[in-house]
């Protein structure tokens, strides 16, 4: 246990509670959670400023994607300061690798051990929250073919993936030879349920953790998580846009492949081409996003808060959705008169905040250029062209490009 | 106000019309108001309203069942009858309700649609259409409802008080929303809400962005009649309390607004949920609170309302190796307002032993959700068979009167 180890240091806090009074661990936790949620908005506002300003904008769109796939709600126990690490050692190098790798490196993640339950997932009682949000909405899709008995046949299969113990016990299971390893992440053997399973109409075999490899394999070469996976993908990339020719021939490369992601996405590019043009309503990260990229102007931006709150503003927190479904990629799911409503009271606030966030920060009145260069300007309807011109102030203007209905759609 | 001092004074300030905004109702129609509660998440309905005469029941959650009625002892539950009894952290705010017969109970209740996914058993629930059909494509079952009311009344409106329009409000006819406990926004000049409706003139959202706006409007006035009312030496309500008086407020005000939806998150208890006292005992005491807050506020309206709390499914009858529960079926559906046939439970029953359980796991569905909502629609709104069948396709409406 490394004292740098932001997950071990909230354990080490955490059991440290215990040897308080009432008052004073009301008080200790409190504090924690304050840290917490600190580092959480840190974190948020420093991947909103690569999704803005990177070289590869488009590998930091693919991470939003997947941490909303593999959800996890910074609230819960240690995930607040797990967050950091899912993100960059489970999440960020499977971009373009292989899904199943990410698959492990999820299920072997304490953020997600903890999210969903799985530390208490123990031989002789089992929790199958892991086991069920891992079939429904990791790989197979809740229509993907399986029945209770496979969800509970998979509880047993993740049976002992858990936490390092914090206090030494009887017998360390660390040295066992089966146990894995990995920061706070523990596979213990002791507590792994190691009975024959059946899962989806397959003998689990394979001893200790190689049921988990096994069971990732058979999860991965699924037709049903193809379809679910690249479906998922093809609606994040394109929008309405998204054919079933497309889904369906990038579902072949993923199952061929066995979850090739970097072909999976080339395969999707490629028969997009002859995609037909439909327009989806934004989300508010896209939204937020869009309306930034206006306003910035070309320059970079230098500080992401004011977007964390924007976000939060419109539904969509950073790292917040509770449940382990993530936000609908479904551009309807977004549009209702409220979420409009919202949006024009925030164009507002960003037309005037977003030109002092640059470097250098200008004034909103620079920003103006009536000559149709703005690409939304130009694409409004003469009238609303008019009415946007007879504005004097500049700022006002700009809000109202973002509130115009060409901006709602990309 | 408490709620007991409420019930003491209610019928006098219906006489005195007591907001001074009353209003009169439409003509030839039921002027009844119906708001949805959504518990998201599979509340546990075992602990909320526990057989606890079952031995069955304490053996399978020996660390989270809810003790059995006993004199003097607080951390236990409270009997409601020779069979139930209501958790401890609803003895102040629904018991005095139930005891004033404004809080009915149906256990039991639950879809004939067997998932234990959250997300589709909450669609199938807010779909309300019979086993088989596909699922989604005509909305959800309350705007299938605000479309038969409009026909009567073309004035009748729905809220929705989320940020995003839940399955259930989707559909044919337009529907608001907006959350109560929003930060506040900007107000936005007259001048510049005009030019945006201009923007939209002709625009296939044109409608939605003026009930938009509308709504924002609406909910912005009674932000500022709180901040009036502030400081009258209460403590300020939190989370769902202090939402509930706001979306009373607005209903109270608004009688256009009689079909509402509210949801609350957080009831997913897989490990820790506790018992007489821990997280799942907040959970509920803040619904409870909020609910009581609720029927204070709106008042002389409270005896024309019906608040329905329900959630997609129930949890195991065992607990699991986490001293939690895992995504059961049948749950209990709560239905209170101020003129119900409430103080007491409803619906077929049977004893809630391990051999009577769904798949040897769940409470098993003896009141089917459909059947229960449309006999209380029917009930509530006057509404014809075909009307009804209209809301709930193929629907046989439950034997059981709610109002």
């Amino acid at each position: 246990m490394t004292a740098h180890d932001p997950i071990a240091r909230y354990r080490l806090a955490q059991s440290a509670l215990a040897d308080l009074s009432p008052d004073a661990r009301i008080q200790a936790r409190r504090a924690l959670l304050r840290a917490n949620r600190e580092q959480v908005e840190t974190l948020a506002a420093q991947t909103l400023l690569g999704a803005v300003n990177a070289p590869d904008r488009a590998g930091e769109r693919l991470l939003w994607f997947w941490f909303n796939h593999f959800n996890v709600f910074w609230q819960k126990g240690l995930v607040g300061a797990a967050l950091s690490d899912y993100l960059e050692h489970a999440l960020r190098p499977h971009l373009y690798g292989r899904f199943g790798d990410m698959l492990r490196a999820v299920l072997t993640h304490p953020a997600m051990l903890v999210y969903l339950d799985n530390v208490g997932n123990v031989v002789g009682k089992g929790n199958e929250n892991l086991a069920r949000e891992l079939l429904e909405l990791h790989t197979l899709g809740v229509d993907g073919g399986y029945a209770q008995t496979d969800v509970r046949e998979t509880a047993r299969v993740l049976t002992g993936l858990g936490l390092r113990p914090l206090k030494p016990g009887r017998r360390n299971p660390e040295e066992h030879p089966l146990a894995r390893q990995r920061g706070e992440f523990l596979f213990n053997p002791y507590q792994h349920d190691a009975g024959a399973k059946q899962v989806l109409g397959r003998k689990i075999e394979a001893p200790g953790f190689a049921e988990v490899d096994q069971l990732i394999e058979l999860l991965v070469a699924h037709p049903a998580t193809a379809r679910h996976v690249t479906g998922k993908l093809a609606r994040f990339l394109y929008g309405d846009a998204a054919t079933g020719a497309q889904c369906d021939r990038a579902a072949k490369v993923f199952q061929a492949s066995a979850g090739d992601l970097a072909a999976t996405l080339e395969a999707l590019r490629a028969a997009a081409d002859a995609a037909r043009p439909a327009r989806t309503f934004k989300d508010p990260y896209r939204y937020v996003l869009s309306a930034v990229d206006l306003l910035r102007d070309g320059q970079p931006i230098t500080d992401a808060r004011p977007l964390t709150r924007w976000l939060a503003t419109l539904g969509q927190p950073m790292f917040a959705c509770r449940t382990p479904d993530g936000y609908s990629l479904a551009g309807d799911d977004w549009l209702s008169p409220g979420q409009l409503a919202q949006r024009f009271e925030l164009a507002a606030t960003m037309a005037r905040v977003v030109p002092r966030l640059t470097e250098p920060p200008r004034e909103a009145q620079a920003l103006w250029r009536a000559d149709g260069t703005q690409t939304v300007y130009a694409a409004l309807t003469p009238a609303a062209r008019q009415v946007i011109a007879a504005v004097p102030a500049v700022p006002d203007r700009l809000a109202l490009l973002l509130s115009a209905p060409e901006f709602m759609y990309w | 106000m408490h709620r007991r001092r409420f019930l003491q004074t209610a019928a006098a300030s219906l006489l005195a019309g007591a907001s001074g905004r009353l209003f009169a109702a439409p003509s030839g129609g039921s002027d009844a108001r119906l708001l949805l509660v959504f518990l998201r998440g599979g509340y546990d309905a075992l602990s909320a309203l526990s057989p606890y005469g079952e031995a069955d029941y304490h053996e399978a959650r020996p660390n989270i069942a809810i003790a059995a009625p006993a004199k003097g002892k607080v951390a236990a539950a409270l009997a409601l009858d020779d069979y139930w009894a209501l958790h401890p952290a609803l003895s102040d705010n629904l018991l005095p309700l139930y005891e004033a017969r404004q809080a009915a109970f149906i256990p039991f209740a639950g879809t004939d649609f067997v998932s234990r996914s959250h997300f589709q058993a909450q669609d199938w629930v807010e779909f309300g259409q019979p086993a088989g059909a596909s699922a989604g494509a005509a909305g959800g079952f309350l705007n299938r409802l605000l479309q038969v009311l409009q026909r009567g009344q073309p004035h009748v409106d729905a809220v929705s008080f989320t940020r995003a329009l839940p399955p259930v409000m989707r559909g044919a006819a337009r529907v608001a929303n907006s959350p109560v406990s929003m930060a506040r926004a900007a107000a936005m000049a007259p001048e510049q809400e005009d030019r945006i409706l201009a923007l939209y003139r002709g625009h296939a959202l044109e409608s939605q962005v003026r009930d938009g706006i509308g709504l924002r409007r609406h909910i912005a006035d009674e932000l500022r009649e709180e901040m009036t009312y502030a400081d009258r030496g209460a403590a300020p309500a939190q989370g769902f309390a202090l939402e509930a008086g706001r979306i009373a407020r607005v209903m109270r005000e608004r009688p256009q607004y009689r079909l509402g939806f509210v949801e609350l998150g957080g009831w997913d208890t897989h490990a820790g949920q506790g018992g007489a006292q821990g997280s799942l005992a907040n959970q509920l005491r803040g619904l409870g609170d909020g609910l009581e807050i609720l029927a204070d506020t709106l008042g002389p309206v409270w005896r024309r309302t019906v608040v329905v709390v329900l959630s997609e499914f129930g949890r195991t009858f065992r607990e699991n190796g986490t001293k939690g529960t895992d995504h059961g079926h049948g749950s209990t559906l709560w239905v209170l307002g101020g003129d119900i046939q409430g103080g007491r439970m409803h619906g077929e029953q049977t004893r809630l032993r391990l051999a009577a359980l769904h798949q040897e796991r769940d409470t098993p569905v003896l009141n089917d959700l459909r059947g229960v909502l449309a006999s209380l629609m029917r009930d509530l709104f006057a509404l014809a068979p075909a009307d009804l069948a209209e809301v709930f396709p193929e629907v046989r409406p439950a034997g059981i009167r709610l109002v």
